[in-house]
């Protein structure tokens, strides 16, 4: 036989191989096995794959991290591995078994907490009634009482001067990771911008300013860094100025 | 001296409780009491069952058996506190024999050699008059009752009644102390010698099921399993995918990827009711494939032992009048029998299993089109619909990557997926109701969908399934819900119409005060048990009765 019919040959029975398991149901065989079940349900989303001129800013964390998810009825995911996509605020997730990434469902997401080797993060979904863009929006929780202080993470993208990009591309702005802190009434569901100045804690309180003062001075709380401001709601919850 | 002395003492009551609470305890930390101790042929035996253990699960399985341990019916209910109460329908065609009622949790089915507890349940079939005799259980597996006669009194305010006088009983129930024994089980019933005497609780020991059981505790709902095999074999492929789908609002989907044992799971969480479902087993060589249904049962290692009973003739006049009791029951009573229940499943997010459709198209509203290749080119935009050769194709659009995409998409026809795309061809305006798609790649677990595809038909039957392959449509048992024994809101009874319960009151009743409970006796006449049960704060079962007579 003529080799380039050999050739022609090998290539027909491949393709015919190829075709023929085209036929067959859709389902990715090879990730599908007892992993697969999990018999109180299973998470969904929206497949996610990180955009090539996407950088590092995007998310939250430089790296994936073990977490749980708490979906809205109760039934919780341990050992996750996930990513807050602060961009586009959505929960990235990893499926190990089909090795994709995927965007949690914020729907049936109701909280979710990054384990890290230092402690832990928890973000929380709340409504947040704005003007414009109202909706379920994912916010960092970082004390959790009578009021809670919430933080909600958002890119800015910073107007700079004409720069080639890691791609060699002309850009002229950069995304800045920004945040911004709210005092939430959880049983009034609102929302009251927090500043991080003394003077603005003080100011909560017109009727108690000289106790609410020394309460900060006895505590040494100066800077009202993020820190300082977890420990002050803290304090005035514990005072009962919030009741 | 004086402290030491003191030390010892309490070292000794809690060395002694301690001890005690181990001896006493049953194993499953289940116990089940029953309305009856016998019953006729199509009557409905209700149950109560508490659960002490320690277990997260809070639904019980409670099954019927005969002597021979086959299962005859069996029921899961969800507990409300630590008490679930239900009802079983003793089957009409039943011979006369006795059964045994025992209650487990899901998790108990892997185990071997665990006490189960049988209580016994006298049946005589309406049908079999003059039954010369029975098999009995045999008395060594009895479980023996502690009675509390120091701390409870029964008190009739008479000892002979008419029939349908009202009886007043005191139940002194002040010396139990409500954190030892919080609730006590208060029964009035007729009293049939033979299973008064030779009935109660049994015990034996379980065999682990042949199903391999997940290491899974049921809370607030149920596993239903199952075995893939090859159509027609009892061989079970490598590996399969279960599509199971409740199509009845709100509908539920979910999978279970099965290994070389063929066997399957669902949790079920708050499916309460009788439900239709559709089970679809596939397999990565498309061979044709069969989902069945298996129970979860309770297997014991020895069955109580039975042995022969010569019925004397009172007994035998005591069972004919009950058969007649049941006929005339029949004749005068509409809801003899409690209906099925519809099936209800709240759901669980405000989104479908497969997430929001991003578009949806009424076909009501466009003018008629002939089958489904002309829908999809007429009507959904980014749906290609293709026939070549004999086989269809349908590929979505990739809407954020404004290609389509190069497999076929997740396909449901009224929620149950669908792998064969010939069958949606045959569908024209005429069938579809409505179409939603979504142009997304989604995941669902493990399971990738390239796109989603609903059709929901205007024939909600779901007919179309009984000429495909692969499919089982079946009406499933969920879990029991809430009842109310009918003997329970039968204050007085209507004087124009004959009175034939049996069980004239059973209700849980508080401790720590004596109480007082009143009910009306029925037409039938002898002898009325009025017993008080409960579990003692070491585990076990006691039980003190007091007899009246009815005359």
């Amino acid at each position: 036989m003529r080799p380039e019919i050999k050739i022609l040959l090998v290539v027909f029975t491949f393709a015919f191989t190829f075709t023929g398991k085209a036929q067959n149901s859709t389902l990715d065989w090879k990730a599908l096995g007892e992993n697969s079940n999990r018999l109180e349900g299973k998470l969904t989303g929206l497949t996610y794959r990180i955009p090539p001129l996407g950088n590092n800013t995007h998310f939250m964390q430089d790296r994936w991290v073990e977490g749980s998810i708490l979906l809205e009825d109760g039934d919780l995911f341990d050992d996750v591995r996930i990513r807050y996509l602060t961009f586009q605020d959505e929960l990235v997730v990893y499926n190990p078994n089909l090795k994709q990434l995927f965007i949690a469902d914020k729907e049936k997401v109701n909280s979710f907490i990054f384990n890290y080797p230092h402690g832990r993060q928890t973000f929380v979904k709340l409504y947040f009634d704005a003007f414009v863009d109202a909706g379920y929006r994912y916010f960092d929780l970082k004390y959790m009482g009578t009021r809670w202080l919430v933080t909600f993470h958002y890119i800015y993208e910073e107007k700079t001067s004409v720069y080639r990009d890691a791609y060699g591309k002309l850009r002229d702005s950069r995304l800045k990771p920004k945040k911004t802190y709210f005092m939430y009434f959880p049983e009034e569901e609102q929302y009251r911008r927090v500043q991080s100045k003394r003077r603005w804690f003080v100011r909560l309180f017109p009727e108690n300013k000289r106790e609410v003062r020394r309460m900060f001075r006895r505590n040494n709380l100066r800077r009202f860094d993020e820190k300082e401001m977890i420990q002050a709601f803290k304090l005035l919850d514990e005072a009962g100025f919030f009741n | 001296m004086k402290v030491r002395n003191q030390i010892l003492g309490l070292l000794f009551s809690v060395l002694f409780f301690s001890g005690h609470a181990q001896t006493g305890k049953t194993e499953s930390g289940l116990y089940l009491f029953t309305d009856r101790d016998f019953c006729v042929s199509g009557d409905t035996v209700w149950f109560k069952v508490v659960l002490n253990g320690e277990s997260k699960s809070n639904v019980v399985h409670v099954q019927l058996a005969d002597a021979g341990n086959h299962t005859i019916a069996s029921v899961i209910k969800k507990c409300t506190g630590k008490w679930a109460e239900g009802f079983i329908h003793i089957p009409d065609s039943l011979s006369s024999g006795v059964c045994f009622l025992s209650a487990f949790l899901y998790e108990h089915l892997s185990e071997t050699g665990r006490q189960v507890e049988k209580k016994s349940l006298f049946v005589y079939n309406r049908f079999q008059r003059d039954l010369p005799e029975l098999l009995i259980p045999a008395q060594e597996d009895k479980r023996e009752e502690i009675t509390l006669e120091q701390q409870i009194s029964i008190n009739p305010d008479k000892k002979t009644y008419k029939v349908r006088e009202q009886v007043a009983v005191e139940i002194g129930l002040g010396a139990i102390h409500p954190e030892e024994v919080a609730q006590v089980v208060v029964k009035a019933s007729l009293v049939d010698e033979l299973a008064r005497q030779a009935g109660g609780r049994f015990l034996a020991r379980s065999a682990a099921s042949h199903m391999v059981i997940p290491h899974f505790q049921e809370k607030d709902g149920f596993i239903l399993s199952g075995k893939v095999t090859k159509a027609n074999s009892d061989e079970s492929p490598e590996k399969a995918v279960v599509f199971l789908s409740l199509p009845e609002n709100p509908r539920y989907l979910d999978y279970y990827v099965t290994g070389n044992d063929g066997y399957f799971h669902f949790f079920l969480q708050n499916a309460v009711g009788v439900g239709e479902a559709v089970l679809q087993a596939i397999s990565e060589d498309e061979t044709e494939l069969q989902a069945k249904i298996e129970f979860s049962i309770q297997k014991i290692q020895q069955p109580v032992s039975m042995q022969k009973q010569t019925l004397t003739q009172p007994q035998i006049d005591f069972k004919n009048a009950l058969a007649d009791a049941g006929f005339i029951k029949r004749l005068f009573q509409e809801e003899y029998t409690i209906p099925e229940h519809e099936f209800s499943m709240p759901e669980r997010f405000t989104i479908p299993a497969y997430g929001y459709p991003q578009r949806a198209v009424n076909l009501d509203e466009y003018y008629e089109l002939n089958d489904f290749r002309e829908i999809s080119r007429e009507l959904l935009g980014g749906v290609r619909f293709r026939t070549r050769d004999g086989t269809s194709t349908i590929r979505m659009l990739n809407w954020n990557e404004n290609a389509y995409f190069d497999s076929e998409p997740f396909r449901l026809v009224n929620g149950i997926p669908v792998f064969k795309n010939r069958l949606f061809a045959s569908f024209g305006s005429a069938d579809i109701d409505r179409v939603e798609y979504t142009m997304e790649d989604r995941l669902f677990g493990d399971l990738r969908f390239p796109g989603i595809l609903a059709l929901y038909l205007k024939e909600s039957s779901n007919r179309w399934l009984v000429h495909q392959p692969n499919f089982t449509l079946l009406t499933v048992p969920l879990m029991q819900p809430q009842h109310t024994p009918e003997f329970l809101s039968q204050t007085a009874s209507q004087k124009n119409l004959p009175d034939l319960r049996s069980v004239f009151f059973w209700q849980l009743i508080e401790t720590g005060s004596d109480q007082k409970i009143d009910f009306p006796l029925s037409d039938l006449k002898g002898k009325v048990e009025i017993t008080v049960e409960g579990i003692a704060s070491d585990g076990q079962i006691f039980k003190c009765s007091e007899i009246i007579e009815v005359k």
